[in-house]
């Protein structure tokens, strides 16, 4: 049976309307803590209907991933208040970056995705302000021959391409062997913004470099 | 931008045992100073890059061995590191708008790479031309370096270079 797209948007919306304004910091905790609560069981029911929808609503499966995304976004950005509030400020980064992973993915999983452009800016401008500076770090490796996760043919002989949703699912290429570890960089954009220095000795146990504080 | 000379791609093809290019062909990133096939290594979009191509019905000549794949180079920051692409002198003569689409099949896949990112963006491509000089076929590139928005601009860089052989 193909799910009722106007039905799950509305439901959708609806706890989208529910969660959202408990993205500040300022909102109660244990607020917050009960957004992340529904947001976990509409993502954990959306994952279910994607099931449903991919064999007859490839567009619709999409769609609903696109809705994942947001819905494990702002789940990730309540974490990161939470965190942080808790006195945890490296899950709080990491949080952070989570939730802007997810808002991009939201993009590139289906138009609908492009209407939160604005909240990924939102989530830029709380990465620059929220946190200090980071020195992030990027790893260059060879890879051999990978997998397409769509198919599981040969990447290079399926017509599939990484990045795209395919009925509710990402591709991406699943490496089978890695040839050669080049090197560690220093950049100013890395891919994955949890790859970074996470504090240093100084003769007393490790200073973090996001608290100064030493543990 | 900027504009240099590059090795004879036929001569170094033929030296690494590799195929040598008769329309185009997507080179590896190391390949002008490449000492045997084993070191070739693509850069991470070709796999892409070649698959995009195809649907857009440009089938190219693979450099690399019958039945074989070259190892690629995985790196994580975020810059969008397309292949070398070379072009014959006769296909680029033949057909100059397949270079033309070659460069918008780049150009949309880096939008794509950068959709839903905040931050600077930065996309980076080279061509490779072979051109009829007065003695003998040379090689010139074109590499690209800056927001994905200009990937377009090496069509027309391209184009004069070429003229101006």
């Amino acid at each position: 049976m193909t799910p009722n797209r106007a039905e799950l948007f509305d439901h959708i919306t609806e706890v989208f309307a529910s969660t959202e304004p408990m993205r500040f910091a300022s909102r109660d905790i244990s607020l917050q803590k009960h957004a992340v609560e529904e947001l976990t069981t509409l993502t954990s029911t959306l994952k279910d209907v994607i099931s449903l929808a991919a064999d007859v609503d490839e567009d619709l499966a999409n769609q609903l991933l696109s809705a994942t995304c947001i819905a494990d976004s702002l789940m990730k950005c309540l974490q990161m208040w939470i965190s942080l509030k808790e006195g945890e400020a490296d899950d709080a980064w990491d949080n952070l970056v989570e939730s802007q992973m997810a808002a991009n993915a939201a993009a590139r999983a289906h138009v609908w995705g492009h209407r939160f452009a604005q909240y990924g800016e939102w989530l830029y401008a709380i990465e620059k302000t929220i946190f200090p500076a980071v020195t992030f770090v990027s790893s260059a490796h060879d890879c051999g021959r990978t997998l397409c996760s769509i198919c599981q043919a040969d990447y290079s002989a399926c017509d599939h391409i990484a990045g795209r949703s395919y009925a509710g699912k990402f591709c991406s290429q699943i490496v089978l062997e890695i040839v050669n570890v080049s090197h560690v960089a220093i950049v100013d954009e890395p891919a994955d913004k949890r790859c970074r220095f996470m504090g240093y000795n100084d003769g007393v146990p490790r200073t973090s470099y996001r608290t100064c504080f030493a543990s | 931008m900027s504009a240099s000379e590059f090795a004879s791609v036929s001569d170094q093809a033929i030296a690494l045992s590799c195929n040598v290019p008769t329309r185009f062909a997507l080179l590896p990133r190391n390949f002008e100073r490449a000492a045997s096939y084993d070191e070739l290594r693509h850069e991470a979009s070709t796999n892409t890059f070649r698959k995009l191509l195809r649907q857009n019905g440009l089938d190219e000549t693979p450099i690399e061995r019958d039945g074989s794949s070259l190892p690629h180079s995985v790196e994580h920051a975020l810059t969008w590191l397309g292949p070398i692409i070379f072009v014959t002198a006769a296909y680029f003569s033949e057909r100059p708008q397949d270079l033309e689409l070659m460069i918008r099949v780049a150009s949309d896949f880096a939008d794509e790479y950068f959709r839903g990112f905040v931050g600077t963006k930065e996309a980076r491509l080279t061509i490779v031309v072979e051109t009829n000089g007065k003695k003998q076929a040379k090689c010139q590139r074109v590499d690209y370096s800056g927001p994905p928005e200009g990937l377009q601009s090496i069509s027309e860089t391209v184009r004069r270079m070429n003229e101006y052989q």
